[in-house]
């Protein structure tokens, strides 16, 4: 069995930030997309400093990086209940397993509403836009089961 | 773009498996209800596209201080013991 120091690195030239050399278990994937990058789907994620801040690098498009960090760090108490899609589609299992950042660019950006949730068992994560003013009314129901 | 006209009470279906009903009209503002899967996400557009350009603005951030090496964030991991690769000359 493999282990993770046999893992072969992947040195890559980052237009912003010069070389970077990463493995395959470091990468994120965000299977939906992100909100404004829908078509990049495999981002690494990059710290600095201890600043605490996470750069999310796209391996698809080395020319965007998106800066997040720990949600818990921006908004202290951070606990936002997370949608039913969320948790089913990311198959969070429990708190243990999950990473919740923010957007951290302008101040205004902070949206604590837009959490990144991130998996970290299986490394998959999805931006969730928290808007609880919509409100769900009833089971889901399938067009078939309703009758068309 | 797909237009439709429906009253009061009648509905969309979209794919199987989602079903948007008029559920009321009150002069400018309709009223809908949807039927989704839970694993589907529903938003309004403009929360929705208000994230998006909150993400795009971002990605425009200053870089960090000049002169510092990225390295990979643990993130839930303990930090890896680097390896020569890890430290790239340039």
């Amino acid at each position: 069995m493999r282990s993770d120091d046999d893992e072969p690195g992947v040195t890559i030239e980052l237009p912003r930030f010069g070389s970077c050399c990463y493995r395959e278990s470091d990468v994120i994937a965000f299977p939906w997309g992100l909100p404004g990058f829908g078509a990049l789907r495999r981002f690494i994620p990059l710290e600095f400093d201890d600043d605490g801040r996470i750069w999310l690098q796209s391996l698809d498009d080395v020319a965007v990086a998106i800066p997040t960090a720990e949600a818990s760090r921006l908004v202290p108490g951070y606990a936002p209940e997370l949608p039913a899609y969320a948790e089913e589609s990311l198959d969070l299992r429990d708190g243990a397993e999950r990473l919740m950042l923010l957007v951290d660019g302008a101040p205004e950006a902070r949206d604590p509403a837009a959490p990144i949730v991130v998996n970290l068992r299986t490394r998959t994560a999805r931006q969730i836009v928290l808007e609880n003013r919509v409100r769900r009314v009833g089971p889901a129901a399938s067009v078939a089961a309703a009758g068309g | 773009m797909l237009v439709l006209s429906r009253k009061l009470n009648q509905a969309i279906i979209i794919g199987d498996d989602i079903r948007i009903v008029v559920v009321a009209v009150e002069r400018d503002t309709v009223k809908l209800g949807i039927e989704a899967p839970r694993a589907v996400p529903v938003h309004r557009s403009e929360v929705y596209e208000e994230i998006q350009r909150a993400n795009r603005g971002a990605a425009g951030t200053a870089e960090p201080r000049g002169g510092a090496k990225p390295r990979i964030a643990p993130l839930g991991r303990p930090p890896r013991p680097p390896r020569p690769e890890d430290q790239p000359d340039s």
